[in-house]
């Protein structure tokens, strides 16, 4: 019996007899109905197709919006985009779900109970963007004259493009240095391993299209390694979109879909990466392999490394590598493959095997994320992944790694420096000298290289070490949730006041004091710089799709609004900057200077093709020397050039020596301009520092260079499962739990939706007396929530992995009260060198409900 | 005359389910509640299933994507009492949706289970909630948010369905039709393909003629990786995988 209907046979009929004219099988091309049919029932309507960039994750692919009589009806990939070809995940299209979700914040809105924690009702009620923006910003004053503006901290998750570059300014001209990203409960380990090495503080680019070989250690390149969308082109195109097929090897703790299509998965012991890359690197030296090109080689041609025998300085002229003979002798020399193999759990041979095929198929890329980083010895793990991409001479060149190229954005005729006011000169300063501290810590002696450590703001914060926090934005972020032990948020921000921008009840939300929300990125300006890829830099733009469905606002226009109430040289700005919009017209002016492949040369022709790009990367290393392109090719050699200046100095002429050294300024941005084996910059490290870190490794002697820390695991010795807790490749940034088509899908390679679960080995799980399907219990040091247990015949035995994205308190009817969130029970531990979040390192008890 | 039909390249399928989503939204498929899902009412036209082989260590796994097959020789429209589901001139086994009686015989007989029944119209779930709240706006004079209007992101080209039917991948019907009418190529790699196929980042599918030689799809059939599903059935799917 059909359901209760609005829409009864007969309208169905009209309908159907418009635009279901195939369903009467009336196919000929003259037939009315077949022109009606491509009028559509909307036939007064207006369609267009606007450019955007998806949000649902960092990668930035650009996508092209098709929307009938003002509604979005579907959203694809942008043909222009070089990220996107045309091509979305699955993320992509599901935005439409998330824009016209019915469980959006519609208005702005006060908290009117005071009391906060999960069970507490906020007592929402809608306010004026007026009301809430003087009260906010009578409060932001307020602190400032009581010389606490630097208690004020903003949080931001979702926030590449101007939109960083509006909170930049916000926070510099008010007077905080807690501008606070959350790069640390992402993949920082990476990134700050090899601003170790070769001082670029970034993710590498990778030039797949012409790689052979690729040795990946713990990305999940077909599930959530950004940039997904292209990562999944890419691995296509090596498998069969060109002559020769790339070798895929995955090195991971789990069964995971990449290692499921790799043609060999390493599944190593969590945590062991770094030894398995020790281990490949020592046979890639005992056997001659290393790239003669761009380390340089023994003085007698022919000598190899000898496990057990030290190598003189002397002995080996080191071309574009520093230490690699200090790193022999102190890391290397006897890190054998069976010495990998006991840690590693991978058969020695196997090891000898790889590391001979990774040295030998060129070009190869030795790459990795989370999977190896999120690890109490993450950035060591990295370290040592990314020396063998020296060892083999993969750094810049064809089918190698690179680094992202900056866009050529017009500057700001309007200068934030020049409207700071002697409250933010102070703090400035005071933060440069160490006499305030930011609240996560970083930049201080225990973090003197993070970018950020927000996991532990909780902790600081509670403990008012360095001080309290009075007021905190959130934008695009969700601490109460998306950090490991969130439980220590949900005490700890009980007295602080809260202003979010997300668009939905999020856990933040509901200890908010104010939601300002934002809009939805299809109702609004904004650039969204790409996630690094390609090397080469491409930019995609955001143009409104569709008015406002809600009473929101763009978060940036939001924030240059509560600027212009902040009075003084702050307020005048805010003022002279008037609109987001302005800032992207004036950012856009560099295009004429500089335009893109495809003719975008303004701010118009950027909406109108939705990305400037412009190919090739600039930069390539070949047969030992760095080239830069000239227009034709790679024909102009980058070399140190010196330049002898003549000054007048106090009535003496004075020479000085200008050495212009452009693969170090560019490239290997080092001290020693060359790739570090033993990094200057750890070795530059303060006494201080230097001591407060090495309180935390187990091998401090090797502190500068890459070698096997062993990891640490919370509940080591009590709890008998190690846990991995990854993300899907339907897990949208954190903000898709209320998306159906999403999570009715959700588990794509495990069948399963709608539900949180464990994955267990089906030996393990017999063990345990569980069944595929089972109520479980899953408990550590931190705590314990109940899910179901899922079979994963591919997982090794001593892993449980738990996938994030669900457990909310809210986030919509769909998200509310569905499934657990791993991060309750995992551990609150940081990498002692990056500050990563180590949310792989916490051992479990797993049994049934 | 025109035999339309997919190859789909299991080694390029990256398991990642853009096709499974771009189907819903260009269809407009009904998406599923918690409820729906404990009650296997989840509608996918296009879905992927994994398939492992043995356990740790020793343990492989395939990754499939399933649509309807097109069958040459369709089952369901053997059983289907009152010819609501047909084979069309072009090859494709589409349903007229207003003869369709929902009886399922069609669901029992598809032996790839791609055929899927409507509970529900196609609108926006809790439809009372959203009365009850758009009500309010009226009552005030003030603009319905269109979240609150039914069928809010639905595509105009495609007929919505009612509860009570039975209904399934078209190949895009809809837009092969308006390909035709606008005087489009239609066929992979530069004509007007189904939504999946277009979706797929890793270049899975193609899609086109398969009586004509020159089509892409007929080229990728001369592969010795290409096999069907169930072909043991005799239902010659005009969907063929390969290795």
């Amino acid at each position: 019996m059909a359901l209760e209907s609005k829409m009864d046979r007969r309208s169905f009929l009209k309908v159907a007899g418009i635009t279901g004219a195939a369903t009467f099988g009336y196919l000929s091309l003259n037939q009315p109905v077949i022109r009606a049919l491509t009028q559509g029932t909307e036939a007064a309507g207006e369609e267009k197709w606007v450019s955007s960039v998806c949000i649902q994750c960092p990668a930035g692919c650009g996508t092209k919006v098709r929307v009938v009589n003002g509604r979005a009806v579907k959203i694809e990939g942008n043909p222009e985009h070089p990220y996107s070809n045309g091509k979305l995940c699955p993320k992509g299209y599901a935005g439409l779900q998330l824009l016209y979700d019915a469980d959006r914040v519609k208005s702005p809105l006060k908290r009117t109970n005071p009391k906060k924690g999960p069970d507490e009702d906020p007592g929402f009620m809608p306010v004026t963007w007026d009301e809430a923006l003087d009260d906010i910003a009578a409060r932001l004053k307020k602190l400032r004259e009581d010389g606490k503006s630097h208690t004020v901290a903003f949080l931001s998750g979702r926030n590449q493009g101007r939109a960083g570059a509006v909170w930049t300014t916000f926070t510099k001209l008010y007077g905080t240095p807690n501008n606070i990203g959350h790069s640390s409960i992402c993949a920082d380990a990476s990134k700050k391993a090899k601003s170790l090495m070769d001082g670029n503080d970034d993710y590498n680019a990778y030039d797949w299209e012409n790689c052979n070989y690729v040795l990946n250690f713990g990305g999940a390149t077909l599930e959530a390694w950004r940039p997904t969308n292209l990562m999944l082109q890419r691995w296509a195109h090596m498998r069969r979109g060109r002559p020769v097929r790339a070798k895929q090897v995955m090195v991971d703790t789990r069964f995971s879909t990449t290692a499921i299509k790799a043609d060999e998965w390493l599944p190593v012991k969590p945590g062991t990466d770094g030894a398995l890359a020790l281990g490949i690197a020592h046979v890639i030296l005992t056997e001659g392999l290393w790239d003669k090109s761009f380390v340089g080689d023994f003085k007698t041609p022919g000598r190899k490394f000898i496990t057990g025998e030290t190598v003189a300085k002397e002995d080996f002229e080191e071309k574009w590598t520093s230490g690699l003979g200090d790193y022999w002798n102190n890391v290397l020399i006897n890190f054998t493959p069976v010495k990998a193999s006991e840690i590693t759990g991978i058969p020695s041979e196997r090891i000898i095997r790889i590391a001979k095929e990774f040295a030998t198929t060129k070009p190869a890329i030795a790459a990795g994320e989370r999977g190896a980083g999120a690890h109490t010895n993450g950035a060591y793990n990295h370290m040592a992944i990314n020396a063998l991409n020296a060892l083999i001479g993969s750094m810049f060149t064809l089918g190698g790694v690179m680094y992202q190229m900056g866009v050529p954005y017009g500057s700001l005729t309007l200068k934030d420096d020049d409207h700071m006011d002697d409250t933010a000169k102070k703090v400035d300063k005071d933060f440069k000298e160490h006499k305030i501290e930011r609240i996560d810590g970083a930049k201080s002696d225990e973090w003197p290289i993070a970018s950020n450590v927000y996991q532990n703001i909780p902790d600081n914060h509670a403990e008012s070490k360095p001080y309290k926090l009075n007021l905190m934005f959130t934008y695009l972020t969700n601490p109460l949730f998306s950090m490991p032990n969130p439980q220590r948020a949900w005490e700890a921000f009980k007295d602080v006041f809260i202003v979010e921008t997300s668009g939905y009840l999020s856990e933040t939300a509901l200890y908010a004091d104010y939601i300002l929300p934002d809009n939805y990125y299809l109702e609004r300006w904004q650039d969204m710089p790409v996630y690094p890829s390609t090397g080469y830099p491409v930019t995609g733009f955001r143009v409104p799709a569709v008015q406002p469905v809600y009473d929101t606002r763009n978060s940036m226009d939001v924030i240059i609004d509560l600027g212009k109430r902040m009075g003084g040289k702050m307020g005048e700005y805010y003022n002279k900057l008037g609109s987001h919009e302005n800032m992207l017209r004036e950012i856009a002016k560099g295009f004429e200077k500089t335009p893109g492949d495809n003719g975008v040369n303004g701010f118009d022709s950027w909406a109108d093709k939705g990305a400037w790009y412009k190919k090739p990367y600039f930069y390539r290393f070949i047969n030992g020397k760095f080239y830069e392109w000239d227009g034709t090719g790679y024909n102009k050699e980058m070399i140190t050039t010196e330049e002898v200046k003549e000054e007048v100095k106090d009535g003496k002429t004075v020479k000085t020596t200008v050495v212009k050294d452009p693969v170090k300024d560019k490239l290997l941005k080092t001290k020693s301009g060359k790739f570090e084996f033993r990094s200057s910059k750890l070795d530059g490290f303060t006494d201080k520092q230097k001591e407060i870190i090495k309180k935390k490794l187990k091998n401090p002697d090797l502190f500068a260079y890459p070698h096997y820390e062993e990891p640490t695991f919370a509940g080591q010795g009590e709890y008998p499962l190690f846990m991995s807790s990854p993300k899907m490749i339907t897990h949208a940034e954190g903000r898709g739990a209320n998306t159906q088509w999403l999570q009715e899908r959700f588990g794509v390679v495990l069948g399963k939706g709608w539900t949180s679960w464990v994955e267990l080995n089906p030996d393990k799980a017999e063990e345990l007396g569980i069944k595929n399907g089972d109520a479980v219990w899953v408990e550590s040091p931190v705590g314990k929530v109940k899910t179901i247990a899922v079979i994963n015949p591919g997982n090794p035995p001593w892993i449980v992995v738990f996938p994030f994205e669900n457990g909310h308190w809210n986030y919509g009817k769909y998200a509310q009260g569905l499934g657990v969130n791993p991060n309750e029970v995992i551990a609150n531990l940081s990498d002692p060198i990056s500050a990563q979040s180590c949310t792989n390192a916490t051992m479990v008890k797993v049994y049934r409900a | 005359m025109v035999r339309y039909g997919m190859v789909i390249d299991l080694d390029r399928c990256v398991g990642c389910a853009a096709c499974a989503v771009a189907c819903k939204a260009e269809n407009s498929v009904t998406a599923s509640t918690p409820e729906d899902y404990k009650k296997r009412r989840l509608m996918e036209w296009n879905r992927v299933v994994t398939v492992f082989k043995g356990k740790y260590p020793n343990v492989s796994a395939s990754i499939m994507p399933l649509i309807c097959n097109h069958c040459e020789h369709p089952p369901c429209v053997k059983v289907c009492p009152v010819d609501a589901t047909y084979k069309n001139e072009e090859g494709i086994v589409l349903q007229r949706y207003e003869r369709c009686i929902g009886c399922k015989y069609c669901m029992v007989a598809c032996p790839y289970q791609q055929r899927f029944f409507n509970f529900y119209d196609q609108v926006e779930k809790n439809k009372e909630e959203h009365r009850m709240e758009a009500e309010k706006y009226k009552k005030e004079n003030r603009e319905v948010p269109v979240t609150l209007l039914e069928i809010p992101y639905h595509n105009p080209d495609v007929p919505p369905r009612i509860a009570g039917i039975v209904e399934k991948c078209t190949f895009c019907r809809h837009r092969l039709d308006k390909a035709k009418a606008e005087g489009k190529k239609i066929g992979s790699p530069d004509g007007v393909e189904p939504a999946c196929t277009q979706a797929c980042p890793a270049g899975t599918r193609t899609f086109g003629d398969l009586d004509d030689p020159d089509s892409e799809v007929s080229k990728l059939l001369r592969s010795r990786r290409n096999y069907q599903l169930r072909a043991d059935l005799g239902t010659e799917p005009q969907v063929y995988y390969l290795d």
